[in-house]
């Protein structure tokens, strides 16, 4: 009995994931690496993760006011929640790096940590990378998109409808004179005009319908390399400081241009030392670019992981792709902000000795 | 390096989920090709792949989080 339920339940899932892939699909996913943008004020342009970072900011800075607002001793309600979470990264801080170091980690490791896992997570909530201005393929356009998808209006919202049909731009188009020319953003404007009527020949629009590429207004902060790198930037900016509140700015500094030995007249053991400080201070910046591709290479991931699986099967399969986003969210800024926590260690901790087994 | 583990153990955890999400599809096209039913086993692969990828993260962070309980088993 209980075999044919686990069947019939399997049989359902597979019926559902197929009834999605013919009738649920999402167009071909449009990729765009950059982060849009959604407006200028003078020469700065404000892009749609520059945006959903304020929010995420003005989230957590009105959270821990929410919750700190009326505090009482036995913590209830989002006042617990809170401490709970502060609590939690306060005795992982505190049980790595010591009681002394740790107190000083805390605020920073803790701001990364809180900071990465709401912006990982915001990119989940349901009106992220949807709801935007349409873009439209225009032969008056500076920029001629290469693709473009139909987009509807549904209750004063752009849409991208189930079964959305897209379309590609031809690469070139024939003249009604026979001659073939090319189509690029440069072309023109005649050129454009064809090969727009050309590829949206077939579309049939309705009147609330354009073809074009959705700019979303909200997008989560760390599928733009910007965001992860201002996070690295300051990660590193801080353990630096560390090391140098620490050992002070020469015996710190020794250890990147160590001619200490070199000085004394020791030439072979003192080019050694300096090339091996040379080779720490490649691997501190190396360091950044990888703590900046491994946040925004997982995030980015992910959310391409969403557009080919709306494009796939966007019934249940999708939902393992939440489960799993929400806990590479998770991850993703847990290793952050313990390796922030792991190389602050490391800067504190002896310049010459220790460090040397890394 | 002991106490540093939890963060470093995860380090490779991106590289767990791309594999077992792009064996999953892998396969599942490679079964489409020769049995020539596309997108049946696609799909199946993709989901096989999303709740392997799924489980095995959930375990890894359970075991970072919770202490080396699991880790001393696996030897590295």
């Amino acid at each position: 009995m209980r075999r044919f339920r686990t069947l019939g339940i399997s049989l359902a899932l597979v019926v559902i994931v197929l009834a999605g892939f013919l009738f649920l699909r999402a167009p071909k996913p449009i990729i765009e690496l950059k982060a849009e943008t959604i407006f200028s004020i003078g020469p700065f342009n404000v892009t749609n993760t520059y945006i959903t970072s304020w929010i995420v900011v003005i989230f957590i800075s009105v959270f821990a006011y929410a919750a700190t607002r009326r505090m009482s001793l036995v913590p209830r309600g989002i006042q617990n929640l809170f401490e709970f979470v502060i609590e939690a990264i306060y005795n992982l801080v505190i049980s790595t790096a010591g009681e002394k170091h740790g107190r000083r980690f805390f605020p920073v490791v803790a701001t990364i940590l809180l900071y990465a896992v709401i912006s990982n997570w915001s990119g989940l909530l349901p009106f992220f990378a949807t709801v935007g201005k349409i873009e439209e393929i225009d032969a008056h356009q500076a920029t001629l998109h290469e693709e473009g998808v139909v987009i509807s209006k549904v209750a004063g919202l752009n849409v991208i409808m189930p079964n959305a049909k897209d379309l590609t731009r031809p690469e070139t188009v024939t003249l009604p004179d026979g001659r073939v020319e090319p189509v690029e953003s440069a072309s023109p404007v005649e050129v454009k005009e064809l090969a727009i009527e050309e590829a949206t020949r077939d579309l049939n629009l309705k009147e609330d319908q354009k073809v074009g590429v959705l700019v979303p207004f909200l997008r989560s902060v760390n599928t733009d390399l910007n965001g992860p790198l201002a996070l690295a930037v300051w990660s590193a900016i801080f353990v630096e400081f560390w090391g140098i509140s620490t050992h002070g700015f020469f015996r710190y500094g020794s250890k990147f241009f160590n001619v200490g030995r070199l000085l004394r007249g020791k030439i072979l053991d003192g080019f050694i030392d300096f090339m091996v400080g040379i080779l720490e201070l490649i691997a501190e910046v190396a360091r950044l670019i990888s703590f900046t591709f491994r946040l925004f290479g997982n995030i980015f991931a992910g959310e391409m992981l969403f557009l080919v699986v709306i494009f796939l099967a966007p019934l249940i399969l999708l939902d393992f792709v939440y489960m799993l986003e929400l806990f590479v969210g998770l991850i993703q800024a847990f290793i952050f902000a313990m390796l922030t926590l792991v190389f602050g260690i490391i800067a504190v901790s002896a310049p010459h000795g220790e460090s040397e087994g890394h | 390096m002991g106490r540093f583990s939890p963060a470093l153990r995860l380090l490779g955890i991106g590289w767990y989920f791309a594999l077992c999400i792009a064996l999953g599809i892998g396969g599942g096209v490679w079964l489409d090709d020769r049995l020539g039913i596309s997108p049946l086993f696609t799909l199946l692969g993709l989901g096989v792949g999303l709740v392997a990828a799924f489980y095995g993260g959930f375990r890894m962070l359970v075991e970072a989080l919770t202490g080396d309980r699991g880790g001393a088993r696996g030897g590295r």
